[in-house]
Parts: structure tokens; sequence; C-alpha cells
């Protein structure tokens, strides 16, 4: 039998359902597996072991008696450490925030634990959920380079197999780019579907809440969980509560597949390029059809990401920054001091950009049913590294792994990372694939039947 | 107000557009930030090509 740390969320919760997992088995071979790699990936800020022992211990009571909280009942997960968890410390990577534990669960959190799930430990943000970088955590899969941020512990995490699932957020590529790097799926739903209620805002109108799995399976269960009514929600959207498993395994035939002709496919590695090639053509033999098409004002994405990106962040910390500016680290200090600067009539631009943009997006959906792209342009970074070298052309990291990710933040358009190939280091590459607002059960029923294609699940991080 | 003037932004901006905004930089800080500015500006101000005709700030994201 498989050690239990190696389970996907599906199949522990149908052991557990079935009587044939204990959910305090599963806890205790996830710890020893933390305690046997954790020293080298550094992925958790925090491990919360008699907590999700005596969690799981009630939990186990509860399934002998026949009673199941819901979907995820004994699954241990991660959190990445800027959304709140009651009684456990979240830093969101800073040390302002080193002794900051939270009197009650952010509203994701909330509904996690409603379903039956336990928090096995914080997982390890940029700081701020700022930056691409993530140190300490290093990549399962070469432990020489950057695991992506900035939810780069919680991709770690579960590439390591010390959780079967963690949530994460994503304001520019925060969740998908880590995904990518360490050859996980990650989700980032349609704005406003999960509520970030307790989350630490990186920025208001960018950041998204989602799933960081092993299987696009799993993400679909743990967004079932945590889709639902909030603050922002009803501010922002209206919800379409559904079961987000229902289209996997459905056929994609006839699925019109846009191929962006430009921004998407320029600056990149080869070997990324030809494994979104490779996904295509698996694509197309399930019958998908191929469509090129063209999005237009991609160009302005990063320019209006940056006039948010940086303004909204830089009030939310201007009070930190004026009373204790040594406690952040210079990188992210600069950008939210940059912040502060940058005229009000940029930000309205942007904001107003984003309308634009949107409607160009209502428009590629009109002919395509989802975007088909690389998630980043290039696999893993090492450590230390601060450029890539596309055909001479020098690209800062931070600037390289969010711009193919950008332009769905800004337009609130669902997107989700699935791992498609290795590049000759042998370091995971991923395909995003994009949908209609509220898209979610499209791009989960495209991704799914990708990941049966490549036959992914064969593939583990050498890190024993 | 049009669209900034295409300079290379100096020290002495810096310090000006951080006085407008009720922001301390010491001179180590302006600095450090100058360079930076100069890059995130060049790219901002982007945004002043594009037509952006009736696109309306967005109150409500997605329907």
């Amino acid at each position: 039998m498989r050690p239990f740390h190696e389970l996907s969320i599906n199949e522990a919760e149908k052991g557990i359902r079935e009587g044939e997992l204990s959910p305090t088995d599963l806890a205790k071979s996830l710890l020893r597996r933390i305690d046997e790699v954790e020293p080298r990936v550094k992925a958790f800020v925090t491990i919360d072991k008699e907590g999700v022992l005596e969690s799981a211990e009630i939990a186990e009571r509860e399934a002998k008696e026949g009673k199941f909280r819901g979907p995820l009942h004994g699954i241990p997960l991660g959190v990445k450490d800027v959304i709140n968890t009651e009684g456990i410390r979240t830093t969101s990577g800073s040390p302002l925030r080193r002794n900051f534990v939270p009197s009650r669960d952010a509203d994701a959190v909330w509904r996690l634990k409603q379903a039956g799930a336990l928090v096995i430990g914080k997982t390890v943000t940029h700081e701020w959920a700022f930056e691409v970088f993530c140190p300490p955590t290093r990549n399962p899969w070469d432990l020489s380079r950057i695991p992506g941020g900035s939810s780069g512990g919680s991709a770690a995490a579960v590439a390591a197999e010390e959780c079967p699932g963690a949530i994460g957020t994503d304001g520019g590529g925060s969740l998908r780019i880590p995904a990518s790097l360490c050859g996980i799926v990650g989700l980032k739903p349609t704005f406003g579907l999960v509520s970030e209620a307790g989350t630490t805002p990186g920025g208001w109108s960018l950041s998204h809440m989602g799933p960081m799995t092993r299987t696009v399976r799993d993400a679909a269960l743990l967004l079932n969980v945590v889709a639902g009514e909030g603050m922002r929600h009803l501010e922002f959207g209206s919800s379409r509560p559904t079961d987000y498993t229902k289209g996997i395994g459905g056929s994609i035939e006839g699925m019109r597949v846009g191929i962006p002709s430009n921004h998407f496919f320029e600056m990149l590695d080869g070997r990324v390029a030809e494994c979104v090639k490779s996904a295509l053509e698996f694509m197309l033999e399930k019958g998908a059809k191929r469509k090129e098409i063209s999005v237009r004002h991609v160009e302005y994405c990063h320019p209006a990401l940056l006039a948010i990106g940086l303004t909204e962040p830089a009030d939310y910390h201007e009070a930190g920054i004026r009373a204790h500016p040594e406690s952040y680290g210079l990188d992210v200090r600069t950008e939210f001091q940059i912040g502060a600067l940058i005229p009000g009539k940029y930000y309205v631009k942007a904001q107003r950009f984003r309308t634009l943009f949107r409607m160009e997006l209502e428009r590629v959906f009109e002919s395509v049913d989802v975007l088909l792209t690389p998630t980043v342009p290039a696999s893993a970074s090492r450590i230390g590294q601060k450029f890539f070298n596309f055909g001479g052309v020098k690209e800062g990291v931070s600037d390289t792994f969010p711009r193919y990710c950008l332009p769905f933040n800004l337009s609130g358009n669902p997107a989700i990372t699935v791992p498609c190939g290795l590049d000759e280091d042998n370091l995971p590459i991923g395909v995003q694939i994009v949908g209609r607002a509220f898209g979610e059960e499209m791009i989960l029923r495209a991704a799914q039947s990708l990941e049966q294609s490549i036959g992914w699940s064969k593939h583990r991080p050498p890190i024993r | 107000m049009g669209t900034l003037p295409k300079t290379r932004f100096s020290k002495t901006t810096i310090r000006s557009l951080a006085e407008a905004a009720g922001v301390y930089l010491d001179d180590e800080t302006v600095d450090i930030i100058l360079p930076v500015f100069r890059v995130v500006m060049a790219s901002i101000s982007k945004l002043d090509e594009i037509d952006l005709g009736d696109a309306e700030f967005p109150l409500v994201f997605l329907q």
C-alpha cells in the first residue's frame, strides 16, 4: 500500500469515508513526511503538530460514529501565511506580524473547517505576499531553485507531499507561478468567487484566493468548499453555486481552444513553448478545435497592474513603513514607497483600462471556450538569479514570471495551471487554461483532460 | 492634467512627489527609489497612449 502522505485529497477522503483510512494515521504520515523533507524544503512558517493531531483524533471518533462534517472530513491542509487562522499565528512573512495570532479564521479557512478539513500548518509567503522569490523555501524538484511566489510555501509543501493540498492567493500570478514552477495544479477562480475576508490585503482589487493541489479533481473539491458568499462576493459579482467536479472526466470534443497570436508566446524558453504545443496537440487529439486569436490591448496590462498593484498596498502599508521602516525588506519597501508616489490619474486610467480589457476578453470568449497559454515563460530560476535572457533580451526574474498570468488578475477571469512536462533540467513546466468569468467548470474539464493525456501523476519531485 | 513630461525624473522630483503625498523619504531612500521609479513610470506612462473611450471605472467587476 502507498504511504498515506502520497494520497490525493480525493483518495484520502474516500478512504476515510469508507473506514479504510484513519484521519489520525493520515495526519501522522504527513507529519513524518514533514520531519523528513521540511529541513530541506522549508515550506512552513508554523507546523501545528499538536493541533492537527488533536483535530484528527476528533475527526476519527466522529468518523467511527458515522458522523462526517463534510467533503474534507479529516483532511490536513496547508494555509498560506497571509490567511488568518484562529489560534495559529499568521505572520504575512513580516517581522511586524511575528507574533500575530488571529482571534478568528478567514472566511475560506472557516469554510474548510466546516467541511471537516484540518490545518496542518502555515506555509511560507514572500513578505506581504509580494514578489516571486519566497525565501527560505526551496523548490522540491531542485533545492537550488526558487519555488516561485508569493504562495511558494503552499506550492512546495504540496509538491513535496507534506500536505495533499493548500490554499494560496494570487494578485499577479502569486498562486499560478509557484504551482507551475513546483509541478502542481493551481486554480485562480473568478474574482470574488472566493471571499478574501480575513486575508492580509495585497491589492484589494487584484487578489484572488484559490486551491493548490496535486490533481485537478482535488482543486475542484477544494473550490467546492471555499467558493461562496462573502462580503466582496456580494459587492463584485453574483454566485453560481455548483459542483465543480461535475464536468471533470467529460469530453472536450468540440471545445474551442484559443491560442493567442500575440504576447503569450513572446520572449519564452523554447522548451516551454514546445510543451504547451504538445499540450494543445493532446487536446486536438481528443476533439478540441484550435483557433488562433489576437488579444487586443494586452500590452497595457503590465503598466496597469503596476499602477494598481503598487498603489493599493502603498496605502495599506503607509503607517507601517513610517513607524517601522526597518521591519520591511528593501525590495518590498521600495515598491510600496514608489506606490505612494504614483500620480492618481494613473490609478484611475489603470482601473478604466480593466473595463476595456474585460470587454476585449468578452469578445475573445465569443469565439473560443478557453484560452491556452504557457503559465510562465521559463522554469524555476536559481536562488540568487536576478535575470533571464531571452534571445539577447535581458529581463528581471520578477518581471518574467508574472507576464502571462497578470492579465487575468486585471480581468478577473478564472485561470488554472496544470503541469504539462519537464524541461532538460527535469524541472516542471505548466500550461495555463483561462475561461470566461465564472467558467471554472470548463477550465477544470479541459485541465483534467490534459492531466490525463500527459499522465503527469507518474512524475514526482526527486526529494525523498 | 496631461501626460507627465517625459523626463528622466530627478531626486528633486522624488522629493516633491513625496512631500505632496506626505511621505517622508531620507536621502538614502531617495537614492534607492530613483532608478526603480524611473523604470516604473516609463511603464505606467504607457497608459497615456491608449484611448480609453467610454470605459468606466469598474465599480462592478463581473456580472
